[in-house]
């Protein structure tokens, strides 16, 4: 049982959406959401956040899952990632190293082996921490968002999900269903994580891009950074610097004075802003080359 | 030489199924009927006096038994640490704690304590608990805490709140050796927290019987000198008080040399008051708070050498942050002292050193103890003097190193020394001679080698009281069973003790039983901690295992009418010299009379067993001390423009005199270099500026974990001491003690930047790697 630090709350584990959507109508207030309860488990012991209602959402079987729908005629393919699907299972799906390296690449490196294998992508998307490790990877890989509550569904971009630090646009009653990400078959993509430790560290930075080349020169680029802001971010000025231009290291290495100049990082008990500062351009332009080392 | 069948074989560990398996019994497991659960209430100020505080709400609670404050607890002055127990008659031990006080010196410092019938109840009652402060001035550095306007933590009778003595060590005389010397480098060190994090926390189990006679199951290192201080503390006679082990410790690294913390007074007054059993386990957080650190702290070394590389004069000085309570802070600065200046050949040195209270978590003993701060300092030093020189620091260490018979500073003599092999073992692993051809021109990611050396004690005599006994039994089957004070903390105590009894006497290790950790079964010892429980508490295990040998075969040389010392004994049987064993067939003799050849060792106990005699040995010794030595090279890559610090490998070559169980030997090794890789790279406590600690949880105080873990080469040099059982010397804190130095050599090495401040965190290493480069441009 999650311990609340002081005080106690109901628990639930609704099995349907009919069942989720009574318990969301009749309770008022003070509903939190468990996915693998990595970070909320913690923060409810500790007292930073508390609840009235935890409603488990692993009764939903239908949240865990990665699946493939082929192109069609007028219609590109995308991969589905259910919202409680564990940061394990993608770090282990060929799909999504074949086809969006960067989430898996990202995956590997968040926690533990014991954490991923709990940890889910909806919770880490949800916690809104500006360096959860799997944001940056969906944000360059275009990924999109679907939302259910009791009062119907809606689609945002991953871009839209995320208000400051620990904060998001999700209603009270709403929850993430769905991750979706469009493919782009000739992308190459990437993500790398900066912190003193190999495991169990929260980054200090990380960095994700991907990249598309038309004749050598850059066709569509993404970048984006996590520790960068109250948020994870796309680094808009740099991408627009890139695009058209050849894809080098020099490009890249002013790409990344760029994403600095767009990044308002702050100080905190893991690093300075002004060490964050020095080191997102390094990691922007090691990303992109990762990131192009992938396109052959 | 005598052939050794069990010592010096990596035999599979007592404790291995146990422990793999999970049954293994720890102090945080007992339950005991009608057990209490205590929670401790602590000082969010760094320094406050208790203008008042009230109670009545949290003992109204349904479920609160008793709440204790400074006004309903025992005000007799002691000490957790084990220093109340062993500080030798020329010095006072120091004494300034109470089990809760009216003033507060750190943030984390026992205010009362609730015992409930169960940990939720017991952590709501700390919040009705009302308290009024007084805030008092406080201070957090050491140099700042000695200055006159700084408050007083303590009455001090040395200095400005300095705990205890002030440790001087001068040979020879310096000023001169500095004049002759033609190069002299001096630099000012900066160490940081470092925090044991040992798996299990601070834990204890008090039970008081009608009578008052006090039983503690707990987590302490020494479990004979913690009744002592109990005894001291409750003001009871120490017969009144048994300690144990039950039977194991998760970890201890020192941090537990006497009582754990404050676990056991905690458990013991809140027993008293309800009647019933307590537990108190420190949450991670509390452990972290307030149980003791290593001590940070300043060194300043200034080191002067001849154009060829002859060292001349040390000069060494420590002032150690030593925090609200004096645990260990006149002990360690005298270890860092007495080892950095006994390491090289100098005839002229000094030391002087000392620590200051400040309004911190205490610091107290861990590995390595005052040690890995020193040779950070002298190790780089040394460095310094071969690049200015042009010398190879390799070979500039091995033309300066102590040799047997040379005079230095220690009250006993350097009897065995392998450290030139260790030093040419693990350059030779790493391959030495690539230093310098490591690094393409312009690349930003440099790698670099580099080499640190030292020595540490195997005991703690003659810096503290230090003697050992043991006792062994024979029993009827002629097994038997070894009696010891000292405990199992992960060690591999006993193992390595049976496999010494085993064979001293001549008998199969699974022969061999062994009580431990237990002041009602075991005679005294001072416990576990200066790396010498194998040595001194093995120095009595053997002394009485010959004794239990001495007694077998006078009493076999009667039955086969042979002088013992015409006996042969091993593998338990006695034969007469020359006999082989397969002669040594059929049995019988304890019922007949007819004399024979040869008996077993489970024979001849039955024989005496039958006529009233049992066979008991033992073991009283004062051991003596003996050094061992390690030389760590390292190799690092430095990423320049994140700063990064990665430790690629380690090679560790230890002179351990005689390795008993290898296997053993390397893990401490091994673990000793990881411990002080973290602390190194990125292991820090650091504080608000009210004094709060910032680094509280295993998520936020960066150890390395498995996957940082650096390639670690255990490499076992044996020299035979002549005073340590089986020629083994101490090995537990080594690894510790050169790999701080060996790693900031070897980013030297890759860097060129001298690094006088740990850990080598990624921002303080990319701050003076843009600092060089400015400087260049
Ligand atoms: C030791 C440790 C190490 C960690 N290391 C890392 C790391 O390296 N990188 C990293 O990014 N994170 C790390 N984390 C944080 C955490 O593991 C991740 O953020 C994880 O992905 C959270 O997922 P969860 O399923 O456990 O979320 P939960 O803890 O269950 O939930 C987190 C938040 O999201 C909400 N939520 C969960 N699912 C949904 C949903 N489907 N719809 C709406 N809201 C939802 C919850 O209400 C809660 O507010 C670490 C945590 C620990 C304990």
């Amino acid at each position: 049982m999650i311990e609340q630090r002081g005080k106690g709350y109901e628990y639930c584990r609704p099995g349907s959406w009919e069942e989720l959507a009574a318990i969301l109508c009749k309770a008022e207030a003070g509903v939190m959401f468990l996915a693998g309860g990595t970070d909320l488990a913690v923060d409810l012991r500790t007292g930073k956040k508390s609840c009235a209602h935890l409603v488990d959402l692993k009764g939903l079987t239908e949240l865990q899952g990665i699946a493939e729908t082929a192109a069609e005629e007028g219609k590109k393919g995308e991969i589905c990632i259910g919202s409680l699907t564990s940061i394990h299972q993608l770090e282990i799906n060929p799909l999504l190293q074949e086809k969006a390296a960067a989430l898996p690449e990202a995956a590997c490196q968040l926690g533990s082996r014991q954490v991923r294998n709990r940890a889910t992508l909806g919770g880490n998307l949800a916690n809104a921490s500006p360096t959860a490790d799997t944001a940056a990877p969906l944000l360059v890989l275009d990924a999109f968002l679907e939302l259910w509550s009791p009062s119907g569904s809606r689609h945002i971009p991953v871009e839209d999900l995320w208000q400051k630090a620990g904060k998001t646009f999700l209603a009270a009653d709403e929850i993430i269903r769905q991750i979706t990400l469009p493919l782009a078959p000739g992308r190459g993509t990437a993500f790398m994580k900066l912190g003193p430790r190999q495991a169990m560290d929260i980054a200090i930075i990380n960095a994700a891009a991907s990249l598309e080349l038309e004749d050598g020169r850059i066709s569509q680029v993404r970048i984006a950074l996590g520790g960068a802001g109250e948020r994870p971010l796309r680094m808009k000025q740099a991408e627009a610097f890139l695009l058209g231009k050849e894809a080098t290291a020099e490009h890249f290495a002013q790409a990344g004075v760029l994403a600095a100049q767009e990044s308002s990082p702050r100080s905190s008990r893991r690093a300075s802003r002004e060490y964050r500062l020095a080191t997102i351009p390094v990691l922007t332009e090691r990303v992109l080359l990762k990131a192009l080392s992938r396109l052959s | 030489m005598k052939t050794l069948n069990i010592v010096g074989k990596s035999l599979r560990r007592a404790d291995a199924l146990e422990k793999a398996t999970g049954t293994a019994t720890f102090s945080t497991d007992l339950n005991l009927p009608g057990m209490l659960y205590a929670k401790t209430l602590r000082s969010p100020h760094a320094h406050a006096r208790i203008i008042e505080i009230d109670t009545t709400e949290a003992e109204k609670l349904l479920g609160v038994k008793a709440v204790a404050t400074w006004k309903n607890t025992p005000r007799l002055l002691f000490n957790t640490s084990a220093t109340m127990t062993f500080t030798l008659p020329n010095q006072e031990p120091v004494l300034d704690q109470y089990i809760f006080d009216n003033v507060v010196r750190y943030v984390g410092d026992e205010v009362a304590a609730v015992a409930a019938i169960s940990e939720r109840v017991a952590e709501a009652a700390l919040k009705l608990i009302k308290v009024e402060y007084e805030l008092l001035p406080a201070v957090f550095d050491p140099l700042e805490a000695m200055e006159e306007s700084a408050p007083d933590i303590h009455p001090c009778h040395a200095g400005k709140n300095i705990p205890g003595e002030i440790i001087k060590i001068p040979m020879g005389d310096v000023e001169k050796g500095f004049a002759e010397s033609d190069i002299i480098y001096e630099n000012r060190f900066t160490l940081p927290i470092q925090k044991h994090v040992q798996l299990e926390t601070q834990a204890a189990v008090a039970q008081v019987s009608p009578d008052g006679n006090i039983t503690v199951w707990s987590t302490t290192q020494t479990p004979h000198p913690s009744r002592i201080i109990l005894a001291a503390a409750f003001g009871v006679s120490q017969s009144k008080v048994r300690v144990l082990n039950p039977p194991y410790i998760g970890g201890g690294f020192g941090v537990r040399i006497g009582l754990s913390a404050k676990a056991e007074p905690i458990a013991v007054t809140l027993a008293k008051l309800t009647g019933k059993p307590v537990k108190v386990v420190y949450s991670r957080e509390e452990d972290f708070i307030a149980s003791d650190t290593r001590h940070a702290g300043y060194v300043w070394v200034k080191l002067g050498a001849k154009r060829d590389g002859t060292f001349q004069a040390i000069e060494l000085k420590g002032v150690l942050n030593g925090g609200a309570y004096c645990s260990f802070s006149c002990e360690t600065p005298g270890v860092m002292g007495a080892m950095g200046l006994s390491v090289y050949r100098i005839p002229n040195v000094s030391y002087y050193g000392h620590s200051v209270y400040t309004n911190i978590t205490p610091a107290g003993a861990m590995r390595g103890f005052g040690n890995p701060q020193g040779m950070f300092a002298i190790e780089q030093a040394v460095d310094e003097i071969a690049a200015q020189l042009g010398l190879d620091p390799l070979e500039l260490r091995k033309q300066n190193i102590i040799r047997v018979g040379d005079p230095w500073i220690l009250p006993y003599s350097c009897r065995s020394t392998g450290l030139e092999e260790c030093i040419s073992k693990a350059a030779e692993e790493l391959n030495w001679q690539r230093r310098g051809t490591m690094n393409e021109p312009g690349s930003k990611i440099l790698r670099g080698i580099g080499i640190g050396v030292g020595t540490h004690v195997s005991n703690s005599w003659p810096f503290c009281v230090d003697y050992d006994n043991a006792y062994i039994t024979v029993l009827q089957d002629g097994s038997i069973m070894v009696a010891t004070g000292v405990p199992e903390m992960g060690t591999g105590t006993i193992t390595t003790l049976p496999q010494l009894a085993a064979e001293t006497i001549g008998i199969p290790l699974d022969q061999v039983g062994i009580t431990f950790g237990d002041t009602l079964t075991t005679p005294f010892d001072i416990g576990s901690h200066a790396s010498r429980t194998l040595y001194a508490a093995g120095t009595a295990v053997v002394a009485a295992a010959n004794d239990v040998r001495r007694q077998i075969l006078e009493y076999a040389g009667d039955l086969l009418k042979t002088a013992p010392e015409h006996l042969e004994f091993a593998n338990g049987l006695i034969k007469k010299q020359g006999l082989r064993d397969s002669e040594c067939v059929g049995s019988g003799v304890c019922q007949l009379n007819e004399v024979q050849n040869f008996i077993t060792m489970k024979d001849l106990a039955y024989h005496a067993h039958l006529r009233n005699k049992q066979f008991i040995g033992i073991g009283r010794t004062t051991p003596p001390n003996a050094p061992p030595w390690h030389a760590h090279v390292t190799e690092v890559e430095v990423d320049t423009e994140t700063g990064m610090v990665t430790v690629i490998k380690v090679a560790a070559a230890h002179d351990v005199g005689k390795a008993i169980n290898p296997l053993i030997v390397e893990g401490q090794i091994e673990g000793g270099v990881l411990m002080g890789v973290g602390y190194s790279i990125s292991e820090e406590i650091k504080r608000d500026a009210k004094g709060k600690p910032l680094h509280t949880s295993i998520h936020k105080y960066l150890l390395p974990t498995a996957a940082d873990a650096p390639e670690i080469k255990a490499i076992i040099v044996e020299t035979n001491d002549p005073t340590g059982p089986f020629g083994a010397k101490g090995v537990g804190e080594c690894g510790m003690v050169p790999t701080p130095a060996a790693i900031a050599n070897a980013v030297y090495d890759a860097t060129g930047i001298r690094f006088t401040e740990l850990p080598l965190t990624p921002e303080r290493v990319l701050k003076k790697l843009q600092e060089k480069n400015k400087n260049i441009i």
